[in-house]
């Protein structure tokens, strides 16, 4: 089963579903550098002939900005 | 349509000169340049290996152009695994450093995997992406070394067009498209990638000899050594690069396939005999079903069609396919 990861992480799936025309140069090298660490736990689990999945789910790739709700309402300056 | 260009990073709609991968559907309904009438003059090892698994299957998809409406995941997807790699290689040649190269066919990947119809979780974005991620780690610094033609350019996807033999004043072609050709161990090889679901043991290496495919493109190699002297050495084999996919893991392994020169010789009489029985139907008008292979492989698309009388076929053919040209002698 898939070890759930937290949510202000974000993960190599959700990088992977974006529109490739609007990957920067960034995005391409965390994808690059997330796939092969997929293939690095892969290859573990395989040596132990565990037979566990690694999904790209499991994959952290960075983490995600914090969205901010400021209520301004009666701030005094 | 959109292109993507490798050399700038870019999506183009449309592109003049330039090197640009078309990022849709590759199949289009353009006129079939290898057809005289119904008679062929060039074949691809598509086109033969249609007319010996069924000359009915030949005609409605090589003659009349019939192909399914939406096309299938592992057509699309191993289209696009082969061009993604064709591009690593081509990128590599023109002097571009492996940094830059790797995260161009990275970009084309995401593209390309955008475009894979669903309906198999194996065939997906995410599944391209990972393959030629892994492979080209795996395989970086790769010992088969990509061949170099006379004009600088690498052999990948080396397309050839070889005149085989006269049929009653009719020049015969044998065409296609070899994914690269390379040294390995001082030889030389026709390299062929495969992606497959299946596990990459002896079983699956037996799928390539006998096999007609293969053997067509160590025998165009064999005599383009031979004769026009475009390619260094006649080859030694093949190298099978095949990639094992699951739906969260890509698994390589490479399978050497040698071929002798009377395997090739066999391979001519055997291509002759077959453009020669092609020529008959064609003279005939008449294009026999072969129903053994109506169940092989999961069963024939055109099945149903088959069950259908003949005067009801064409209706049925309008309603349930689309028309899109197969043509050797255009690359994809």
């Amino acid at each position: 089963m898939d070890e759930p990861l937290p949510e202000y992480v974000q993960t190599l799936n959700e990088l992977t579903a974006r529109k490739a025309a609007e990957w920067n140069k960034q995005d391409i090298q965390t994808l690059v550098a997330g796939f092969r660490e997929q293939s690095e736990r892969w290859n573990i689990e395989q040596s132990a002939g565990s037979k566990k999945r690694v999904t790209t789910k499991q994959i952290p790739v960075e983490k995600k900005l914090p969205t901010l709700k400021l209520t301004l309402s009666g701030l005094k300056i | 349509m959109n292109h993507y260009l490798p050399l700038t990073d870019t999506i183009a709609e449309s592109t003049g000169t330039e090197w640009a991968i078309l990022l849709s559907d590759p199949l289009t309904n353009e006129p079939n340049t290898s057809l005289i009438g119904t008679f062929q003059f060039a074949w691809d090892s598509v086109s033969l290996g249609a007319l010996k698994k069924c000359p009915r299957y030949y005609n409605f998809t090589i003659l009349e152009g019939w192909h399914q409406k939406v096309t299938s995941p592992p057509l699309i997807w191993g289209i696009a695994y082969h061009k993604c790699l064709e591009t690593w290689h081509k990128l590599l040649a023109l002097g571009i450093d492996k940094q830059t190269a790797l995260e161009r066919t990275t970009r084309l990947a995401g593209l390309l995997g955008e475009t894979v119809t669903p309906g198999d979780t194996a065939r997906t974005k995410e599944t391209l992406l990972r393959s030629v991620i892994w492979y080209l780690t795996q395989f970086e610094n790769d010992r088969a070394e990509t061949t170099i033609q006379k004009n600088g350019a690498p052999a990948v996807e080396y397309s050839f067009q070889i005149p085989l033999f006269d049929l009653e004043g009719q020049e015969i072609y044998f065409c296609g498209h070899i994914d690269r050709l390379a040294t390995f161990n001082d030889e030389l090889y026709v390299t062929d990638l495969k992606s497959t679901k299946m596990a990459l043991d002896q079983r699956f290496a037996k799928e390539f000899k006998p096999n007609q495919q293969i053997a067509g493109y160590v025998t165009a190699a064999h005599i383009m050594a031979e004769t026009v002297h475009a390619i260094p050495s006649k080859p030694a084999g093949a190298i099978i690069d095949a990639v094992q996919i699951g739906v969260n893991f890509s698994r390589f392994a490479r399978f050497i396939i040698p071929f002798s020169e009377h395997e090739v010789n066999e391979y001519i009489l055997g291509f002759e005999a077959w453009v020669k029985q092609a020529r008959k139907f064609s003279e005939e008008n008449y294009w026999p079903a072969n129903e053994i292979s109506c169940g092989q492989y999961g069963g024939c698309t055109f099945r149903d069609i088959c069950t259908r009388p003949p005067s009801e076929r064409p209706r049925m053919l309008e309603a349930n396919f689309r028309k899109a040209t197969w043509d050797p002698r255009k690359s994809r």
